[in-house]
């Protein structure tokens, strides 16, 4: 193995043993090579499952979940620079689906033996609380069975201020109404000045973190991601872990962390994007070893590809994420690849892990032996 | 500390660690193991020892001279028969008018490969190496897989030795490394029965080596083969390249299913795990390899930049046109821009090294490697034509000055220059406006327009006035024109639409929206429809400040002014010469891009009339009153001077 210089050598035996690194601990990590990295990132991954708090003996195993996208509008208001997928509403190709269209969608799902429903949209001024509400109801009350992880903060957001309501009224009447829980999507990168030049009329780091909070405290728990490869440095991708991890500290609320490269194509950042795997793999890993109190990491073929998302298990993911059956906001950018079911498990299983199929909550529902 | 959990793989590492070479039976643990950490681990081990810390790349042209093939493999994609309608041959002639275009961008590398069509006589094999040293003797050969120099010895009845040699007297340089697939007969009876035997292969191969032509050697994988079949493969690759030292490089083929027969029964490609297991374990076990070659268009950019820290030191070429594999579906760009390429190494830390495939990092001599302790200047190469007569007389070879061209868009060019990827460029002129405290100015070049220019275009569904609230479309090619259209739709008619960036595609953006920006050739090659409105945006510029709009100005960074002014100095008096010379041969330059744009039917000649090169004081005028209405309207800056490199 390569000297290490002293300082580094020292993050990397803190990290192997399992102590809890700094900020700046987690930017000197991006220096290492990709074997050491995975190497710290699958000691902590196994740590953490085999630890009992997180009820997952078999650190072996590796889940996704079935599910179904539904982007009910395209309609927005937010003009997000990374976003391919967005109309304005004097645009000719706008939307909005209603609760039969919805219904039939996730009708589909349970079909397939799908278990939860991902509705999130743009920010479209017309679409007040009670049209959530009717959405929630009529998918509970045909389908019982199925999950509501849907919104996000940014929604939230702009549903209380649509409709003329306190957030805590919003969370609840949704709540009241069948909503399971929150993605932590709109995230990005959760630093003031990343926020400012990506998505300046989206919700700040401040108030997204508030709701997430606030949803934790009302028994709406969530999942935080991050989107890097903008304009952002590694000191500002670890601000944001810090948040997170301190947010957890407080709350337990976050059941899993998932990170994914922003993929260039067709949108207004210019020049960037699309960057190397290796990027990546390394934050992939980096989001592993320093939250030390999130259970779960996703592996993301959706904005990787498969072949590099399979590779992520090695890197500290524990979790394929969805298996999307629409995903209209990723495919607009130009990336598309959709595996099966049969695909996922396969992938999984050749490197020496067992794949399961999970619900929302992380619980298995199936083993693939 | 021992950090990795080595498990089946411990005896393996110490041994690897040791410098010691692996047995058959530690090279099949390798190729059946999905702990891919330590195979990492000992890939990148391998690598740092056998080749350093650079990353090497080519520069390099596909020439695939017939899809022809008497022979038909389970695996191919590309064959054609006689007589189909996409079948072909390239003559000589259009093999070379491609070249010559090609060569002044710097090309380095020829790649011949092609179907085996018995109706093309020997000749046409040596002038198609001897065009190519015509053309450039540095420009590297590298052509003919042993399944086709076989071919030529059974077709031309010619002993393998007599073959080798004429081609080599051609000027071939060195040999491809395909057709190799995998050795085993079990294997090669279903995926290319038709092919010669493995035996013969590596007869072949051999055979070059004795007389001093080096190759490459490959291995299909991810099909039907066992992981002894491919353990078998490299050892016999290990076995011969003992004897005769003649191999450059191993590349591993990551099998691609669609369209081709063979798909059908394998029915899905090589995971991302068995592409990097495949990477570091072939790293490992060709310990007498000096190189491994990662292919971009076969894995993708994102698993082959991975690859490169799992034992790969080679990123192959920026492919300037490559028809094999993408017949085969792949959904990779067929090029990447030389730019990319060292983007994507340096992002992981390593030297980027431009070569060819024999390894030789300048044009004359060197054994590749460090190559950038004396670094030519960075030249940013605009790839519009209406730039070609800033280059026209370097291309000639008429003036010489010692540059490394980065070829790049308007906004590729500007990052790239903000970066310090390049030392001097032309940029869009707005980017001096950001960058003013970081640039100066060359006083000799820009490019303006007086009245109309035809390549900046402005198509849009209603009459310009019309766009308040509409959606418009910038092409996110350019800056500067971005900027031009919204100051002269804010100042000029009051307005302020929302604006989105796009890519360079007409139809999708006026899907899109409601107008559509468009700049340089793909302005220049908008079709004309009924029912749109066409506004030439220097026309509406002059018509509105009776001024001439700089699209472009040269610049150079401060800080290598002050590091390297004599070499700046000699080089200005070069691009003065070069562009001289351009503006002398104005009609030649239009032929050149007529081939190099294929548009046989466009004035080119016409298009260079409307365009000025020379920084005269009315334009240098003409761009602070531009800077001066964007600042104004609140899209660039204030930029109140210009300030120019001195000594000149």
């Amino acid at each position: 193995m390569r000297v290490l210089d002293l300082p580094l050598k020292e993050v990397v035996e803190k990290s192997a043993e399992g102590r809890r690194l700094s900020e700046e601990e987690g930017v000197q990590l991006y220096r290492l090579d990709l074997p050491t990295l995975a190497s710290l990132a699958d000691l902590r991954r196994r740590a953490l499952l085999e630890h009992d708090s997180f009820k997952r003996q078999n650190s072996d195993i590796v889940t996704f979940v079935v599910d179904r996208q539904i982007n009910y509008t395209n309609v927005c208001v937010t003009d997000c620079k990374f976003c391919a997928f967005y109309r304005h509403a004097s645009d000719k190709d706008t939307y909005t689906l209603d609760a039969a269209a919805i219904l039939k969608k996730v009708e589909a799902l349970v079909e397939a033996g799908g278990t939860q429903v991902l509705l999130q949209g743009g920010h479209n001024p017309e679409l007040k609380i009670e049209y959530y509400e009717t959405i929630f109801q009529a998918i509970k009350k045909t389908f019982p069975q199925i999950y509501i992880h849907s919104l996000t903060a940014s929604e939230l957001d702009h549903i209380a201020k649509v409709s003329k309501l306190e957030m805590r009224e919003v969370i609840g009447r949704l709540h009241a109404a069948g909503w399971g829980s929150l993605p932590g999507g709109g995230a990005e990168i959760l630093v003031d000045r990343v926020k400012n030049i990506l998505s300046p009329k989206k919700i700040s780091p401040d108030r997204w973190f508030e709701i997430h909070e606030l949803c934790h405290t009302m028994g709406i728990r969530s999942t935080a991601t991050m989107m890097f490869g903008t304009v952002e440095t590694h000191a500002e991708r670890l601000q944001h872990l810090k948040r997170v991890r301190d947010t957890q500290d407080r709350t337990g609320g976050f059941r899993s962390f998932i990170p994914w490269s922003f993929c260039g194509g067709e949108t207004e950042i210019e020049g960037l994007g699309d960057p190397g795997g290796v990027d990546y793999l390394k934050t992939l890993a980096i989001s592993r070893i320093f939250l030390d109190n999130i259970p779960y990491i996703h592996t993301g073929w959706v904005t990787e590809g498969m072949k590099v998302a399979q590779v992520g298990l090695y890197f500290g993911a524990d979790d394929f994420g969805s298996l999307l059956y629409e995903e209209k906001v990723i495919t607009s950018t130009g990336v598309n690849h959709q595996p099966t079911i049969e695909q996922i498990v396969e992938a999984i299983r050749e490197t020496g892990k067992i794949p399961a199929q999970r619900d929302t909550e992380y619980h298995i529902i199936k083993t693939f032996n | 500390m021992k950090i990795l959990k080595t498990r089946e793989l411990g005896q393996i590492v110490e041994k690897v660690e040791a410098g010691q070479r692996v047995t058959y039976d530690e090279g099949l643990k390798l190729m059946n193991s999905h702990d891919l950490i330590t195979l990492g681990y000992l890939g990148n081990l391998v690598r740092r020892r056998v080749s350093g810390e650079s990353v090497y790349y080519t520069v390099n042209y596909n020439l695939n001279p017939t899809n022809i093939c008497v022979i038909t493999c389970a695996l191919c994609s590309y064959k054609r028969e006689e007589g189909d309608q996409d079948a072909y041959v390239v003559s000589v002639k259009q093999a070379r008018e491609k070249i010559q275009t090609l060569a002044p961008l710097g090309l380095r590398e020829v790649h011949v490969v092609g179907g085996l069509y018995h109706k093309l006589p020997f000749s046409y094999f040596e002038e198609l190496c001897q065009m190519v040293k015509a053309i450039n003797p540095a420009i590297h050969v590298h052509g003919f897989t042993a399944v086709e120099i076989d071919f030529f010895a059974r077709v031309y009845k010619m002993p393998l030795d007599e073959v080798l040699t004429r081609l080599k007297q051609a000027g071939l340089d060195s040999m491809p490394g395909g057709g190799a697939e995998i050795f085993a007969k079990r294997v090669r009876d279903v995926i290319c029965k038709p092919k010669i035997s493995g035996e013969r292969w590596l007869a072949v191969h051999e055979a070059a080596h004795r007389l001093g032509i080096r190759s490459n050697a490959t291995m299909l994988y991810g099909h039907i083969e066992t992981p002894e079949e491919r353990v078998d493969h490299l050892l016999v690759l290990r076995d011969l390249q003992d004897r005769s030292h003649g191999f450059w490089t191993f590349v591993p083929l990551s099998y691609h299913v669609e369209n081709n027969p063979l798909g059908d029964l394998v029915k899905k490609g090589p995971s991302g795990l068995d592409d990097l297991r495949v990477v570091a374990a072939s790293r490992v076990i060709l310990d007498n390899f000096p190189h491994l070659k990662v292919l971009w268009m076969y894995l993708g950019i994102k698993l082959a930049q991975t690859a490169l820290e799992f034992g790969g030191d080679d990123l192959s070429g920026t492919s300037i046109e490559e028809k094999i594999i993408h017949e085969a579906g792949a959904t990779t760009p067929d090029h990447l821009d030389r730019g990319t390429i060292v983007q994507v190494i340096r992002e992981i830390g390593r030297t980027p090294v431009e070569t060819h495939s024999g390894y030789e990092t300048s044009g004359e001599s060197g054994k590749g490697g460090e190559s950038e302790k004396k670094e030519k200047l960075k030249l940013g190469y605009l790839k519009y034509v209406n730039c070609l007569p800033f280059y026209y007389g370097l291309q000639r070879g008429v003036v010489r000055t010692p540059v490394e061209l980065l070829q790049g868009s308007p906004v590729q060019l500007n990052q790239w220059l903000a970066s310090k990827e390049l030392d001097v460029s032309p940029i869009s002129s707005v980017e001096y406006a950001r960058h003013q405290d970081e640039y100066v100015l060359l006083p000799d070049f820009c490019l303006n327009s007086v009245g109309e220019v035809k390549s900046v275009l402005l198509v849009s569904r209603v009459p310009v006035q019309e766009l308040k609230g509409k959606s418009v479309m910038l092409t996110n090619t350019s800056a500067t024109s971005q900027v031009l259209l919204k100051t002269i739709l804010a100042k000029k008619y009051g307005i302020r639409p929302s604006y989105r960036a796009w890519g360079p595609n007409l139809g999708e953006m006026l899907k899109q929206g409601d107008a559509a920006l468009l700049i340089g050739d793909e302005a220049l090659m908008a079709p004309i429809e009924n029912g749109l409105y066409y506004y030439d945006l220097a026309k509406e510029w002059q018509d509105f400040t009776g001024q001439p709009v700089v699209f472009v100005v040269w610049a150079v960074r401060k800080e290598i002014v002050k590091s390297r002014k004599a070499e700046l100095v000699a080089f200005v008096a070069a691009m003065k010469q070069s562009l001289a010379y351009g503006l002398a041969h104005l009609d030649e330059v239009a032929t050149l891009a007529t081939a190099s744009t294929g548009k046989l039917q466009y004035d080119f000649a016409a298009y260079y009339r409307c365009l000025g090169y020379s920084f005269s004081p009315p334009l240098r005028q003409a761009l602070l009153t531009y800077y001066d209405q964007a600042a104004d309207a609140g899209f660039i800056p204030a930029c109140k001077t210009l300030k120019f490199m001195d000594g000149l």
